[in-house]
């Protein structure tokens, strides 16, 4: 069972407090008519924000209507976090909402498709019960959404507002504009804007506060020269009141306040404060480190008793304390005030901050909440104790997939505490790997070293978890074969990660897994692909059995592409549907959209063209971001090919342009450029000057060195020189080709004779049965050139252009292994089609 | 920045001189190490309601 981030119960919980005053204007504000899909409360702190939302989708709010809240802290600012709390909120209105979309984010699943998961729940709870009864209103409050700077998670909402059923709402509470497409929902009538000045106070507001909630009995115009000195601000006017609580001449008061050109907060929170008992100041100033407070966690930190006493009278006496739950158990100060007296602490007390934190660490540590300690200790410069929990935190953050979360506590750490911490500078080296970087791997992954060589004393490292410990070896050596593949060294990769399969048990099947993907992966680019064949398949095994199934969709695309390089199409089909079988059975998507795409190919390797569309249109309908890095090209290849095959060659060459400008292998080998394709396809559609273009920028020649990895490119550059009437030079390359095949032990590469811009396939000519088999059309055409007809004729017979036609007969050839018409027909006759 | 500040809020703001003006706003000057220090010193501003007036970049001095 995979671990979900914790959600802190007390950031679900909506808060129950009525605003001080009523105020109808602003409940009319939703009260008339339709909910649009966002609503943003946008306004400074201390405006009232939270006391607004909470009146009109918690305490005011219609039976129908059914809130989800989520109050956000700066450590949602990691999808992983932000996400789990999201479903965490929707949950405590729907018990079964987003059920996959967690088993999604779990899996590492793009943000996108955890998105639309949930929005199928929100859309399934959101039907009308009946046409008389609209059904309920969901609506998903995310309080303090300034905090978020993520754009992923931007991105992510964006999104969900975008696709949100129409009885669900969004209400975002923020100090800042989020970075959503704003002026679009304005413009669609899709957004509801709450700002500063409809919050700020109106005198009429203002008197009915200070006069009748706090009785204060203010002249009519000392509440104007009030209301004028705050601008309505409510955090001001509520330190105003607290600061005249009990005086004889409040008129005194406002006449000195609104007499002085101070910031206003700090005027009033100092008067506030001053007239504080010294117990309670000292208070105050001591717990405004905490996020969040609970008694014997400020018992602790402030070294005294009573800390629950302490707080139940603060709440009493209006002091900015807000309450996370139901209980009276843990409560937060008002942010401004918070600020304000970390402030004031920093001035008065700067030597004592650092001890606080360290106390606060220390409680959290021994209640079990890791996250928590981490960032107090952190806080506190308490480094030691920082790398020990994060050390203990980190698997369960790993699964978690909070590996920004990780990543933010360990570059918080000093680099000389991981020298004599191998374990957690291993937990280092994968947070930044995990991001596809490389900063400070190499440094890090020496000092561990060090320790793994024979009669190190390992009982001087510094280490939490010895399990992790003993995985310490073989971990080195996968990342090692990682590093040296980045850089290109085949031999090194090979060695490395060959030592991680010695140094593996044969129970650590992810470490395993990694490795033999490795020597797959080297084998595979080096031109072995027997070998690269049988590691991919060690690979697909171990991950399946780690549990990492979108690692092992990976590993059965690289495995299908070699068992295709090897002439094996059905093979791969079969290695195809068994990793879209085992995504479907763990509930995975990223990495099924490249599935259905390199199904369409192979499919249409086959000659299946109905089946390769099916497969078009299902990684279609999965979206872009369901794939994996070099899903964006390789879908579009397979949706050219479909279209070429068609004998739509416009259509088909603007997709095979988009392929190109997103090439990126993701250190697979290139061992297909999307710009050879593409050249196949000029060659195809009879444009043989785009293709010798191709040739020329890609410097290609027919005297080069021949290499596996440029054996498509070269096989291209054949059929460009046979076009061109070359024959000779084609045959010599040809040749050539084959023998290094030969010589490489590739002896199903397929060396192609001219061209469809498909991908390697057929035998040659003379060879056994096709591997590529005539589509449907394609016998059509070739029961026509049986014929007398002419070309002007067959096509007029289909009713295709006779440049389709001629598509058409250019991929019979291909796959005939043929140069003309008349060899097509015998070939053809002899393989009995 | 609109309103006076009092000097103490200096260190609050990672030790930039805080000057009050005698025309009712405060003037916070000096180094800042980079563009997203400036962002997080925006950030507290905004996070303390201060009302922001302008924000000039000086010659390196």
């Amino acid at each position: 069972m995979v671990p979900e981030p914790t959600v802190l119960a007390t950031k679900l919980h909506a808060p129950r407090r009525r605003s001080v005053v009523d105020r109808p204007r602003l409940q009319a504000r939703v009260a008339s008519g339709q909910l649009p899909a966002l609503v943003l409360v946008s306004a400074p702190a201390g405006f009232g924000k939270t006391t607004l939302v909470a009146d009109w989708f918690v305490n005011n709010r219609p039976a129908h209507w059914r809130t989800a809240w989520l109050s956000l802290d700066p450590t949602d600012d990691d999808p992983a976090s932000f996400w789990a709390g999201v479903v965490a909120a929707l949950r405590t209105v729907a018990a079964g909402a987003g059920a996959d979309a967690r088993s999604l984010l779990q899996a590492g699943q793009p943000v996108e498709t955890v998105a639309r998961s949930l929005l199928n729940d929100l859309a399934a709870l959101a039907t009308p019960a009946s046409p008389a009864d609209p059904g309920p209103e969901t609506i998903l409050v995310l309080d303090d959404y300034h905090v978020i700077e993520s754009a992923e998670i931007h991105a992510g909402v964006a999104f969900l507002v975008d696709h949100l059923p129409p009885n669900v709402h969004l209400v975002l509470a923020g100090r800042a504009d989020p970075p959503l497409p704003l002026a679009r929902l304005r413009a669609a009538g899709e957004l509801l804007e709450i700002r500063a000045a409809d919050l700020r106070f109106t005198p009429a507001e203002a008197a009915a506060y200070l006069n009748e909630v706090m009785g204060l009995t203010l002249a009519e115009s000392d509440v104007a020269a009030l209301e004028a000195r705050t601008e309505g601000w409510i955090a001001a006017l509520q330190l105003a009141a607290l600061s005249m609580e009990g005086r004889d001449d409040p008129a005194a008061f406002v006449a000195g306040f609104a007499g002085d050109d101070r910031f206003v907060v700090d005027y009033l929170a100092e008067e506030v404060l001053e007239r504080q008992p010294a117990d309670v100041r000292r208070f105050l100033l001591n717990t405004a480190v905490l996020p969040r407070l609970t008694g014997p966690l400020c018992d602790a930190v402030t070294g005294t008793v009573g800390g629950r006493a302490m707080l139940e009278r603060l709440e009493r006496a209006n002091l900015f304390l807000v309450p996370l739950d139901d209980r009276r158990r843990w409560y937060r100060y008002h942010h401004l005030f918070a600020d304000v007296l970390q402030a004031r602490l920093l001035d008065e007390e700067p030597g004592l901050i650092d001890t606080l934190h360290q106390r606060a660490a220390a409680w959290f540590e021994a209640a079990g909440e890791l996250p928590e300690a981490i960032n107090h200790a952190l806080a506190g410069s308490d480094t030691e104790r920082a790398a020990r929990l994060i050390e203990l935190a980190a698997p369960a953050l790993f699964r978690s997939r909070q590996e920004l979360t990780a990543r933010r506590w360990l570059t918080a750490l000093p680099p000389e505490l991981f020298a004599d911490r191998p374990v957690l500078a291993i937990v280092a080296v994968g947070a930044v790997m995990v991001s596809g970087e490389l900063t400070g791997v190499e440094q890090l992954l020496a000092g561990i070293e060090p320790w793994l060589e024979p009669g190190a004393d390992l009982t001087a490292a510094i280490v939490q978890n010895q399990a992790e410990l003993a995985h310490l070896p073989a971990q080195v050596a996968v990342y090692r074969a990682a590093l040296a593949l980045i850089a290109g060294d085949l031999a090194s990769t090979i060695g490395h990660a060959e030592r991680a399969l010695d140094l593996a048990p044969p129970t650590d099947h992810l470490r395993r897994g990694s490795a033999s993907a490795l020597v797959g992966l080297a084998r595979w680019t080096g031109g072995e692909l027997a070998e690269a064949e049988a590691r991919y398949a060690d690979s697909v095994g171990s991950l399946t059995a780690a549990g990492h199934i979108s690692d092992v969709l990976g590993c059965s695309l690289a495995l299908a592409d070699i068992q295709t390089a090897r002439g094996r199409v059905g093979d791969a089909v079969a290695t195809l549907q068994a990793g879209l079988d085992l995504a479907r059975a763990h509930n995975v998507v990223r990495g099924t959209a490249d599935l259905h795409a390199a199904l369409c190919e192979s499919l249409l390797d086959q000659g299946d063209r109905p089946g390769a569309a099916r497969h078009l249109e299902a990684a279609r309908a999965l979206g872009e971001t369901a794939g994996l890095p070099q899903h964006p090209y390789r879908w579009r290849v397979a949706a050219a090919r479909l279209h070429l095959a068609d004998g739509d060659g416009p259509e088909g060459l603007g997709l095979l342009d988009e392929a190109v400008a997103r090439y990126n292998t993701d250190l697979s080998p290139p061992v297909r450029p999307a710009a050879a394709v593409r050249a196949r396809a000029h060659l195809a559609t009879g444009d043989v000057a785009a293709a010798r273009r191709w040739a020329r920028d890609s410097g290609l020649t027919a005297d080069d060195e021949l290499s596996y990895v440029r054996e498509y490119e070269h096989v291209t550059l054949a059929h460009l020189l046979l076009a061109e009437g070359s024959t000779a030079d084609a045959a010599a390359l040809l040749d050539r080709l084959a023998a290094a095949a030969e010589a490489g032990g590739r002896a199903g590469s397929p060396v192609e004779t001219p061209a469809g811009p498909g991908r390697a396939g057929p035998a040659r000519s003379g060879d056994g049965p096709l591997v590529d088999p005539l589509s449907i059309r394609e016998l059509d055409v070739l029961r026509l050139l049986r014929t007398d007809l002419g070309g002007p004729e067959i096509a007029r017979e289909l009713h295709v252009s006779l440049n389709t036609l001629r598509t058409h007969t250019q991929r019979i050839y291909t796959k005939l292994g043929v140069r003309n018409r008349r060899e097509a027909v015998r070939r053809s006759a002899e393989l009995g089609l | 920045m609109a309103g006076r500040l009092a000097p103490r809020w200096s260190v609050w703001f990672d030790g930039l001189a805080v000057a009050p003006g005698d025309d009712g706003t405060t003037v916070l000057h000096g180094p800042v190490p980079d563009q997203a220090a400036l962002h997080g010193l925006l950030s507290k501003l905004r996070d303390l309601g201060l009302p922001l007036i302008s924000l000039t970049q000086k010659e390196d001095h």
